[in-house]
């Protein structure tokens, strides 16, 4: 399979080239559920050739991925880590220092008013109330608590508070989740034998989607309902599809029951069950669709 | 003994089809579109070049293009080349024809096979559809419990009629 890991180039298949894929992956930040898949998409064969005909995708190989990773990538992965620890704690003394700056003339106060032996406790504070007959010494001591903060004494405290900071811990640090492997090298790049289609059953699906696609369709895997294909006429996301197509070599032997069972299950979930056959030696796809035509109300609004 | 054979399935027999399973089959689609789904003009026909019995008909009175219908027997098999086939052979290009499929125990079964891609019918039309279905049936059922009063009805006024044209007559 492949794939297709940014969410740039997948917006561009399904809006300009009608390719739709199939997300594979889990989403970073909901990883336990099964509802929602996110990167990186797959491409069905036929979507691959495709594309590679209209010279919209090339295909590089990268042997590197298979292999476990050398110790050059180990040595990257551990100065990655280490650098975001540095950064984190940087980042994080940063923050701290913003914060402690916002509040540093009450910290020098409290720090005057604890040197001085002056009553810290707004609480006890209040419960005294104002006290107009204080004495002499405790006016001193007012006066030296109101004097103006110097900046000396501001970065005293400041770095005096900082280094109280416990160093940030490894066990701590934020771990950053890769959506993409960050060490390749477009030099470590081969290139792809791309063999699709090769056998003659292959060939069929391949025209069959191709022919599709041109009549400006998009299509999907059409394992849903047992076919090859779903047809739709618009995005999948905003419309039902119309057909459930069914590859076959033009001389496969149909029971008559295969062929009611097709009908009828094309009929119940109001699709159209198309087969698609290649004639030998032709590179023209034929169609043929089956339709339910049991009920004879349903003949006469047709015609 | 052939004094009891129904005089279509004479016909479809005299056909010569050399699949004799083909015949039998006719026949009973042949009495389920008339009777049962009461298809105008119904008509067989014999296709020599393929060795198919098959049978035209219009859904409705002033319906013109008439529908073919394709008795198989539950027991064929078909390959979408075969089918190719017989729509070149017996069709108009984009009409299509439709398949009646009989198992053993006489249940028919019909699916419509058309070149190209036919759009599934829409909602709305499938609600159309619903609503006549649904008419259809109330009319039948309403014809059913009114049977006696319609005869005596029919058979009052045809009564009548014949009185009235005898009186002419006299005159």
């Amino acid at each position: 399979m492949l794939r297709t890991s940014s969410q740039f180039h997948v917006n561009h298949l399904r809006e300009e080239n009608r390719i739709v894929g199939a997300l594979v992956g889990v989403l970073p930040n909901l990883p336990n559920q099964d509802v929602l898949y996110g990167l990186p998409m797959g491409l069905l064969p036929e979507e691959t050739t495709l594309l590679l005909e209209k010279k919209i995708i090339c295909l590089k190989a990268f042997p590197s991925l298979s292999r476990c990773p050398g110790e050059g990538v180990v040595k990257a992965y551990k100065n990655h880590c280490r650098s975001a620890h540095t950064e984190q704690a940087d980042q994080m003394k940063e923050e701290r220092k913003t914060a402690l700056m916002g509040l540093i003339d009450k910290i020098v106060e409290g720090r005057r008013r604890k040197h001085l032996g002056l009553d810290t406790k707004k609480k006890r504070k209040k419960e005294k109330g104002f006290t107009p007959e204080e004495n002499d010494e405790d006016k001193g001591k007012i006066v030296e608590l109101l004097k103006p903060i110097e900046d000396s004494e501001r970065k005293i405290v400041l770095d005096d508070e900082l280094a109280k900071i416990p160093p940030l811990s490894k066990d701590n640090t934020l771990v950053q989740t890769f959506l993409a492997y960050p060490w390749l090298y477009s030099e470590d790049a081969c290139p792809v034998i791309w063999t699709f289609p090769s056998s003659e059953e292959e060939r069929t699906r391949y025209l069959t989607f191709k022919t599709l696609w041109n009549k400006e369709f998009f299509i999907t895997t059409g394992h849903k309902f047992g076919g090859d294909f779903l047809v739709y006429p618009g995005d999948p996301a905003k419309f039902h599809s119309h057909f459930i197509v069914i590859c076959l070599s033009p001389t496969t032997n149909l029971s008559v029951h295969q062929l009611i069972a097709y009908g009828r299950m094309g009929s119940s979930v109001r699709k159209t069950v198309v087969l698609a056959t290649l004639p030998e030696g032709s590179s023209e796809v034929k169609f043929l669709s089956i339709k339910w035509a049991g009920s004879s109300a349903a003949l006469t609004v047709n015609s | 003994m052939n004094v009891n054979i129904h005089p279509v399935l004479k016909d479809l027999l005299a056909f010569g089809c050399k699949d004799h399973r083909l015949a039998p089959a006719a026949f009973a689609v042949f009495m389920d579109l008339s009777e049962v789904r009461v298809v105008w003009d119904l008509q067989y026909h014999f296709c020599k070049a393929l060795d198919l019995i098959y049978l035209t008909g219009k859904e409705n009175q002033d319906n013109t293009e008439a529908n073919i219908y394709l008795p198989l027997p539950a027991s064929y098999t078909v390959s979408p080349a075969w089918l190719q086939e017989v729509q070149e052979c017996l069709s108009t290009k984009d009409r299509g024809f439709t398949l009646a499929l009989k198992d053993a125990d006489s249940t028919i079964v019909y699916y419509s096979i058309t070149e190209g891609l036919v759009t599934p019918d829409s909602p709305d039309l499938v609600q159309l559809r619903k609503a006549s279905e649904e008419r259809k049936r109330l009319m039948q059922t309403e014809l059913w419990r009114k049977r006696d009063q319609l005869y005596e009805g029919a058979q009052c006024n045809s009564n009548s009629k014949n009185d009235y044209e005898y009186q002419d007559s006299e005159l």
